[in-house]
């Protein structure tokens, strides 16, 4: 019991405590690609620090669901946290959901973020929150192609068993579904983080952002709730990423030798994935908003053909 | 004994990756990237041939292997980025049919040519997926070949078809006789070479390389 | 014997609610009182019915008639889920309508109202329990009538009369295929009683059974509201008084699905596995056309009425996944799925019940339903806007709200499906792809249906009042807050407590599937949480609410307890100008415009502009703007059929002389023919 407190309490602080380091470490690594210095890798922390310090304004039009949107987002990505295995398979609030539960878990977050875009009566937060729900609604169906893939080799939606049963694979988890799935996820996970060439994160022209805009309104104190959980999601789905595919050296037992190795490996994975993202984002620039659809149907046929090289590679 | 080359792991990978590169081909609007695709999908076929050889032992395959990486994934693209370069053509691409319908009708285009090789019966469990991979090749080729209005994704379509077909002779027989491959990859060069020039004069004719133009040359 | 006192009550319940209000006619309020009030007693007699049938045995009443008409009920577990949805959904209708009614006091009929709607919800309770396909095709065409009176209930407006007009002609081209199909079965079992129908149905060659299904699947199709033969339902559902468009929307449509339940699995064997994929097709196709003109659609009860097409579609996938497990001999998978389409079908009605009264709030306090013209509502209507909230939140499939669960158990009865194709042999390529292609589009529907109830919660309800009509909106009144209340729980309680509700609907799916999976295959209820075992896939959405109330508080606590300061007020940011007027907000049209971009293909919008110029070429004195999407179906399939028809008719228009010789002549002439018929027929 204290075992499994303890597991549930380490995973919330890694969440929340990680999650702008990893930003911090994207935008050094960026930085790096482009020639540049770069702010230092815990200029996330400075920032969230300093937002905390301040004070909210409101506008004048906004409603309770204004103030309750970024406490539900926020709560709905860290309950989202817990489904996800970050360091260890045996999550103690595994039982309470599966990787579809994590997405639409994901949804519920953004659904009340883009209600309260619309909230203050501004042009500028309906366009985000417009432009994020499309965004979204265009990842939907390759998403799902990808767990479902994902499922198929494995047999199960439940995350823990997924990360334990292609762990336990070793490299023969590697075939050409689970490449193929990958690929289409890493495109997803490009749009969920809200990434070049999807949306710019670090862009300040209203016009072109897509979730700069939708949380145009926010100031202070919430728009430090905002920004942790919007990085916490992003900590997440890397984790997803990194522990569905690559699940190699997650801890199986709550052993703390396991546990250790587990969270250097995780670190590890997490890093790489960052400097992947990192190198994309170099190289591309960011797409116009109806291409998108372009880009989320490669990610769609990438998915389709995860589920049918399976078909094929099984032999029918 | 193809069972288990083919279904070999690193093999079976490596298909995957020459498939995702296809429908990169299929999903860019971008002549560089196209370009860029389709070098890294011979790259990846070279590969295959590179493992092939290595486990057959079979030393001509090894000098197709290198021809592959040399020719197609080098000069080929080379030449291509040269001639894009020289003309001053657009680098987007002119579409028939739209990004998204050409990738699900790319999708649909696998999963028919699976049904095919299936059909005909010669697929064992493993090599299936190199001989559709094989196919959906051949068939994607056309038809980027017919959905693209650039001369230049002529050239790449038809490439990417003599890709499908160079794996297939793979899976099915570890290549052809040394004599045969190097004929096509004499053939395909030349055709390349060829290609270009006429995409130079095509060019100089019309302003354009769009092959739409070329519906006024009859009488 | 208690079960027919209980279906008695609730027969003579409603009666007594339909003549009251015509007896009473003369004075509105207790007019309305009386029929609303003894429709939501009935119903509870209903409810209470329904309960004693499901963990009961089945209810049969026959009233002897004549040897030809064999007036009779016959309730099994099926018929009497059914009969729970349609009283469930009538309490809370019923209750709300009491006070939805005020607005057509001194204005309209309300006895007439009164005596339709009780009228109506008999003529529905009946069609899920006629034993016989003539007593059956009497109370479906009571139905449709009943329900096109309701439709054209407010017939001043001609827009009504022409959509209660598409309504009647789309439901009688349905009822006549269902005619066809009864046929062919009367025709092998020599009766038209359903308990021989099933007996027809094991014997028939397998061309009449393709046929029967077919003729069944065009005729309730019609009804469901499936793709192609949806278009009544954008016309009648807005059209209806919202209390009657909740109780179409929400159950009329359902009693559709359940005579395809009933024929496909219960007469039919389902045994044809093309069957399931026609279905799972159609409702595919359904979905997604469904919802992507519900993104566009600015009218809110046309929105929710193409909404509702989108749902049949969901319930159609689950029903057709299971039709094609059954048919694969996969019959624990193909429970799930059916649990799956019964659970989202009950989710269904509750909140789109719930949704439809909520627009009616809307228009009872604005006199609008168009969204662009709303605004603010949330401020001026606090309780409908927390309770529509949870509709929307249920319907756009958010955890842990019921649409959630539903959506959830759909998706894995599909992914059961690619599953156990290696898991337990037989390896089913088509199958396969069917069913991902399936589940691909399922997750776009979804997520387009959160943008759609987005955009109309957030156009709606937040923000600045848009026009005059929403600036003076009130709250409305009591008991219509009560309806919305009972639904808004109920859609909570079903997402929450699922695992109470699935184990009855297993009981209900294994008299027609043949196989409980309740605790074997799949448990629920064990430490709160849905489990099928066989993949280890478990969901607990307490442990989920749980979760997210507890961290919840963590940036509750950062916000308004720790160092707590009260956020300054100012307007909102626009870029420096004073932009705080409704003019400025964003409009629903600009928010659905991405995904209309995105299918342009499908929606082949027009726009127009027009702008004129003063004094100079730069200074735009007005500009028009104006778009709209064309109704593909109706255009290009709907709209030829109808000239081509109009033609043949004009042409047949000769016959018709006026002189009354000719048209004794054509009766003469009937005669001999029929003669001959007779003598060629008596030669034999």
């Amino acid at each position: 019991m204290i075992k499994q407190i303890a597991i549930v309490i380490l995973q919330i602080f890694i969440i929340i405590a990680l999650a702008p380091l990893l930003g911090g470490i994207i935008k050094k690594i960026k930085a790096f690609f482009q020639l540049r210095k770069g702010p230092g890798v815990f200029q996330p922390y400075y920032d969230i620090a300093k937002l905390l310090q301040k004070d909210s304004v409101v506008s004048q039009n906004v409603s309770w669901l204004f103030h309750a949107a970024p406490i539900i987002s926020f709560a709905a990505v860290l309950t989202a946290g817990l489904l996800i295995p970050i360091f260890i398979t045996e999550m103690p609030f595994g039982f309470a959901g599966d990787l579809i539960a994590v997405v639409y878990l994901f949804a519920l977050a953004r659904f009340f973020i883009a209600l309260a875009s619309l909230d203050a009566g501004s042009s500028f937060g309906g366009m985000g929150g417009s432009r994020e729900m499309f965004v979204a609604s265009l990842v939907e169906p390759a998403l799902m192609l990808s767990i479902f893939a994902v499922a198929l080799n494995v047999g199960s939606t439940n995350l823990s068993y997924i990360s334990q049963t292609v762990s336990a694979m070793g490299l023969d988890a590697l075939s050409p579904y689970q490449i193929l799935a990958f690929a289409a996820l890493f495109i997803i996970a490009i749009a969920e983080t809200g990434r070049i060439p999807i949306d710019n994160p670090a862009t300040h022209l209203e016009l072109t952002m897509i979730h700069e805009a939708m949380i145009l309104e926010y100031s202070g104190k919430q728009l430090a709730i905002v920004e942790l959980g919007a990085m916490m999601k992003q900590l997440l789905v890397f984790s997803l990423l990194a522990n569905i595919f690559f699940p190699w050296g997650i801890a199986t037992g709550a052993g703390l030798a396991a546990i250790f190795i587990a969270l250097l490996v995780y670190a590890v994975k997490i890093v790489i994935l960052g400097a992947t993202m990192a190198m994309v984002e170099t190289s591309t620039a960011k797409w116009r908003l109806f291409r998108l659809p372009e880009l989320l149907s490669v990610s769609l046929m990438l998915s389709f053909l995860a589920i049918v090289s399976f078909i094929i590679v099984k032999g029918g | 004994m193809s069972e288990i080359i083919l279904g070999s792991k690193s093999v079976q990978l490596l298909i995957a990756l020459i498939l995702v590169s296809t429908f990169m081909i299929l999903g860019s609007t971008r002549l560089y990237s196209c370009v860029r695709a389709f070098g890294i999908q011979s790259f990846l076929l070279a590969c295959v041939a590179g493992i092939v050889a290595y486990s057959t032992g079979k030393n001509d395959l090894y000098i197709v292997a290198a021809l592959t990486l040399v020719i197609k994934s080098a000069v080929i693209p080379y030449i291509f980025i040269y001639i894009i370069r020289e003309i001053k053509v657009k680098r987007e691409i002119e579409l028939y049919v739209n990004i998204s319908p050409s990738l699900i009708i790319g999708g649909v285009l696998v999963v028919i040519s699976y049904y095919l090789i299936r059909s005909i019966n010669i697929m064992s469990e493993l090599s299936g997926f190199a001989l559709s991979a094989s196919m959906s090749l051949v068939s994607i080729g056309l038809f980027v070949m017919i959905s693209r209005k650039k001369a230049i994704m002529q050239m790449l379509g038809i490439l990417i078809m003599e890709n499908g077909l160079f794996l297939g002779a793979i899976s099915l027989t570890y290549g052809m006789p040394l004599l045969v491959e190097l004929g096509i990859f004499f053939d395909v060069l030349i055709g390349v070479l060829i290609m270009g020039i006429l995409i130079f004069r095509i060019n100089k004719t019309f302003e354009s390389i769009d092959t739409d133009m070329l519906k006024t040359l009859i009488g | 014997m208690l079960d027919n006192y209980l279906f008695l009550g609730l027969f003579s319940f409603y009666l007594l609610g339909a003549a009251s209000s015509v007896i009473f006619n003369k004075n509105d309020r207790i007019s309305a009182y009386l029929s609303f009030i003894s429709a939501a007693v009935a119903s509870i007699f209903g409810i209470i019915f329904s309960f004693s049938v499901i963990f009961g045995n089945t209810f049969t009443l026959s009233i002897p008639g004549s040897s030809f008409l064999d007036f009779g009920f016959f309730v099994d577990k099926l018929s009497a889920f059914f009969i729970l949805v349609i009283s469930i959904a009538v309490f809370a209708v019923s209750i709300y309508s009491t006070g939805y009614v005020r607005e057509y006091f001194g204005k309209k009929n309300i006895g007439y109202l009164g005596f339709l709607y009780n009228i109506f919800v008999l003529s529905m309770i009946l069609v899920v329990t006629a034993s016989n396909a003539i007593v059956f095709l009497i109370v479906w065409e009571l139905m449709s009538v009943i329900s096109y009176f309701l439709v054209v209930y407010e017939h001043e407006k001609p827009e009504t009369r022409k959509a209660g007009f598409i309504y009647i002609v789309m439901t009688h081209i349905g009822t006549g295929f269902i005619i066809l199909s009864f046929l062919i079965f009367a025709g092998t079992s020599g009766s038209f009683g359903f308990e021989t129908f099933h007996a027809a149905g094991a014997v028939m060659p397998p061309l009449m059974k393709d046929l029967a299904f077919l003729f069944a699947l065009i005729g309730f199709g019609a009804k469901a509201g499936i793709v192609p033969l949806h278009i009544w339902l954008p016309y009648a559902h807005p059209a209806a008084p919202s209390n009657v468009s909740a109780l179409m929307s929400g159950v009329m449509i359902k009693t559709a699905i359940f005579m395809l339940i009933r024929i496909s699995f219960d007469f039919l064997g389902a045994g044809t596995a093309w069957w399931g994929y026609l279905v799972l097709a159609l409702g595919t196709i359904s979905a997604i056309l469904g919802i992507l003109y519900a993104v566009v659609e600015s009218d809110i009860k046309r929105m929710l009425a193409f909404s509702s097409i989108e749902n049949v579609g969901i319930i159609l996938i689950g029903t057709g996944a299971s039709m094609i497990f059954f048919a694969g001999g996969m019959t624990t998978l193909s429970a799930i799925a059916a649990i799956a389409a019964l659970y989202h079908l009950l989710n269904h009605s509750v909140f789109k019940g719930l949704l439809f009264m909520g627009a009616g709030s809307i228009l009872f306090s604005t006199h609008t339903k168009n969204i662009e013209e709303l605004g603010g509502l949330i401020k001026k209507m606090p309780v409908s806007a927390v309770l529509i909230l949870a509709g929307v939140l249920s319907i756009s499939a958010l955890p842990p709200f019921s649409g959630f669960v539903s959506e959830w158990l759909t998706f894995q009865s599909l992914l059961l499906g690619l599953i156990p194709v290696f898991k337990y042999g037989g390896f089913n390529t088509f199958a396969m792809i069917a069913l991902s292609i399936s589940a691909a589009v399922l997750a776009l529907t979804g997520a387009l249906a959160a943008f759609c109830f987005l955009k109309t919660f957030g156009i709606g309800f937040l923000a600045l009042p848009r026009s005059k009509h929403a600036e003076h909106a009130v709250e409305v009144n009591k008991p219509m807050l009560l309806g919305m209340a009972l639904f808004a729980i109920l859609s909570v309680l079903l997402g929450i407590f699922p695992f109470y509700v699935l184990p009855v609907l297993d009981r209900i799916v294994q008299t027609f599937v043949g196989v409980s999976v309740f605790s074997q295959s799949v448990s629920f209820g064990a430490s709160g949480t849905i489990a099928i075992p066989a993949t280890l896939i478990t969901l607990s959405t307490p442990a989920l609410l749980v979760l997210v109330l507890i961290f919840a508080l963590i940036p509750f606590i950062c916000l308004y307890i720790y160092n707590r300061k009260t956020p300054a007020i100012y307007e909102t940011w626009g870029c420096g100008q004073p932009v705080s007027t409704p003019r400025n907000e964003y409009t629903a049209q600009a928010f659905s415009k991405p995904v209309q971009i995105w299918f342009k293909n499908l929606y082949r919008p027009v726009t127009e502009t027009k702008a004129t110029y003063s004094p100079s070429p730069f200074l735009k004195e007005s500009f028009k703007f104006e778009s709209r999407i064309e109704q593909v179906f109706e255009q290009y399939i709907y709209n030829p059929v109808v000239d081509v028809v109009l033609a043949k008719s004009r042409r047949a228009k000769v016959i018709q002389t006026g002189s009354i010789h000719a048209y004794l002549s054509y009766i003469f002439g009937t005669l001999v023919i029929l003669f001959m018929f007779v003598i060629a027929g008596g030669s034999k």
